[in-house]
């Protein structure tokens, strides 16, 4: 791993959506803007778009990843939820198409032994992922609450 | 023979997007036998209207997470051609590169991540790790290698921010190219092995022949991927504005997508398509691997789509190097950081079309003189392959009806797979439930 050569610890927050199907890109959008902030560890973030497996490959330089995404999990539209991995079912079953991508993508990551030690799901319940580059006035307004619980959470890693 | 089979395969596993599989016989009789598209459309075509011409391949590029550079080159082709845009040689060279990078990063995640598992027999590539660690492990170190050439020559390995309408805003540095030179002459060995293994499997593979027509690009110059113009198998070659006299767009009830015809009910496009129409160009390396397969033109077997695809990651590598030399040969011309070429705006409407990882790929822009896009057509690989894929299982299904029932099942998957058809990739929120 690079942070063990360098002997850093490295964090990285990785945004995962369609910016072009309005909430569903919440997780680039939030990533984009956290890049103008100064973090007090060595930070890397990782706009993905929909390129999943690409996770897969980051993790491998990392100590510590937040993954930043939308996701249906039962809540209000805005609320956000903290979560590991383990902590999940798929809905839709391990190994199905594109909603379970990035679990399995996590899991292959573990079974090749290059997860980072800690990996958290920020997960953010979007309103609406029809077509639109905007997302919806309701996330639009919890907006810098969620950039701000981010930053916290990972300066809390 | 089974009498009763009732297949209902909802949400087929490893698979970009969305579709499903339905077979009901009856009493012997196939009573219905359906590949079904079932995402919502994603009208791109209706969300760049009215966005201006140095912005429209940004969009389209967030088509797909896979083969977003295709989709820029598509798209900065008929840009280019719409605006009379010239683009350098080294930028052609450029390009050339990119592209082979997304077809290898593209084939190798088919290949290693999606299709294996079918022929090991696994659910999917997780418990490959501990059965087939080194081969995994190979796997994944060639796709590595597609991302970082990708990011070499384009500032990212995904929705790619460097190409512009007239070339590139910033190019690899010569001891950039050098040390990707250095990297895919390493590679031959993990792409040996990668055969290898495929080959120890091959036998899995159904051996399923239906006579169809290959449509791909095709060129004098080299094996068609960046440039060419349209070639079947049935009726020879036509010119790319003619597109629309090849993808013959209709609709069908049980699909969300539209379906393509040419000179029979189907065609198909991809790596199997460009081996059948452009064998003899392939570099020696990827000839030895179609070789070691028995894989010649032209070959009607849509499973061995597959092997075209690892026939093609060595071509990709092997060309790479060919024109990495090139370019050093040469010598890089300078560039500004950030490089905007001179353009003048005008109204025109221009067609642009690579070969994408799984087949011809197609855009068609019209600007008017403040350089607004105010119509666009995307003609998608994934959807010229559809009508291919039914005709396909309603030939297959009678001929594997004496199979157990999960068997049919399994190959059918397998077929669709093996178009590695990538229907949606725009919509992918997780939908999880809590454990406990």
């Amino acid at each position: 791993m690079n942070s063990l050569f360098l002997l850093v610890e490295m964090k990285g927050v990785i945004g995962v959506g369609n910016t072009f199907k309005k909430d569903d890109g919440i997780g680039v959008k939030l990533v984009r803007k956290l890049r103008g902030r100064e973090t007090s560890s060595e930070t890397r973030i990782f706009d993905v778009g929909l390129d999943v497996i690409k996770v897969l490959h980051i993790l491998k330089d990392l100590d510590k990843a937040i993954i930043v995404d939308a996701v249906r999990y039962g809540g209000e539209p805005g609320d956000f939820v903290f979560f590991s991995p383990e902590e999940v079912n798929s809905l839709k079953g391990m190994g199905s198409s594109h909603e379970s991508d990035l679990l399995d993508i996590l899991e292959l990551s573990r079974e090749l032994g290059e997860s980072p030690e800690e990996v958290v799901i920020m997960g953010i319940e979007p309103e609406d992922d029809s077509h639109g580059e905007e997302i919806t006035p309701t996330l639009k307004e919890r907006f810098p609450e969620l950039l701000d619980k981010l930053f916290e959470k990972l300066e809390s890693l | 023979m089974s009498e009763n089979v009732d297949i209902d395969v909802e949400y087929i596993t490893r698979v970009e997007g969305h579709g499903n599989i339905v077979v009901d016989v009856e009493n012997g009789n196939l009573k219905e036998c359906e590949w079904q598209v079932i995402e919502a459309p994603r009208f791109f075509e209706s969300m760049v209207v009215g966005h201006n011409w140095e912005r429209v391949h940004h969009i389209v590029s967030r088509i797909c997470g896979i083969c977003s550079m295709a989709h820029q080159f598509s798209s900065l082709k008929a840009t280019e051609n719409a605006l009379g845009i010239e683009i350098s040689e080294q930028d052609q060279l450029l390009r050339r590169l990119g592209l082979n990078a997304e077809t290898l990063q593209s084939h190798v995640l088919h290949l290693g991540y999606l299709a294996l598992p079918d022929l090991v027999d696994t659910g999917s590539v997780l418990p490959l790790v501990s059965s087939h660690t080194e081969e995994v492990k190979t796997v994944i170190g060639l796709h590595r290698l597609g991302n970082e050439m990708s990011e070499m020559v384009s500032g990212r390995d995904t929705h790619q921010q460097r190409l512009i309408p007239g070339g590139f805003s910033k190019i690899p540095s010569q001891g950039e190219l050098e040390s990707l030179k250095g990297k895919l002459e390493g590679s031959y060995d993990d792409l040996t092995a990668v055969a290898d293994f495929v080959e120890s499997l091959s036998s899995e593979l159904p051996d399923f022949t239906r006579e169809t027509e290959f449509i791909s690009l095709t060129c004098e110059e080299e094996y068609a991927l960046y440039d060419g113009i349209l070639d079947s198998t049935d009726t020879g070659t036509e010119s790319i504005e003619n597109y629309k006299e090849y993808a013959n767009e209709y609709i069908v009830p049980q699909s969300t997508a539209k379906y393509t015809k040419h000179n029979r009910e189907s065609y198909m496009v991809g790596a199997l398509a460009r081996l059948n129409n452009n064998y003899e160009q392939l570099s020696p390396r990827a000839k030895e691997v179609a070789e070691k397969f028995g894989l010649e033109p032209v070959n009607h077997n849509p499973f061995m789509n597959n092997i075209a695809q690892l026939v093609e990651s060595v071509h990709v590598v092997e060309e790479s190097i060919e024109i990495i030399e090139k370019l050093l040969d040469r010598g890089l011309e300078p560039q500004d950081e950030y490089h905007r070429p001179d353009v003048e705006v005008k109204a025109g409407r221009g067609v642009g079309v690579v070969e994408a990882p799984r087949g011809i790929l197609i855009h068609d822009y019209t600007y008017d003189q403040n350089g607004k896009c105010t119509d666009a057509n995307c003609i998608i690989p994934t959807n010229q392959n559809h009508a291919n894929i039914q005709n396909d299982m309603e030939s297959l299904v009678p001929k594997i009806l004496g199979e157990p029932e999960d068997k049919i099942e399994k190959t059918l998957e397998m077929l669709v797979r093996a178009y590695d058809p990538c229907i949606s990739c725009s919509t992918h929120y997780l939908d999880v439930e809590f454990v406990g």
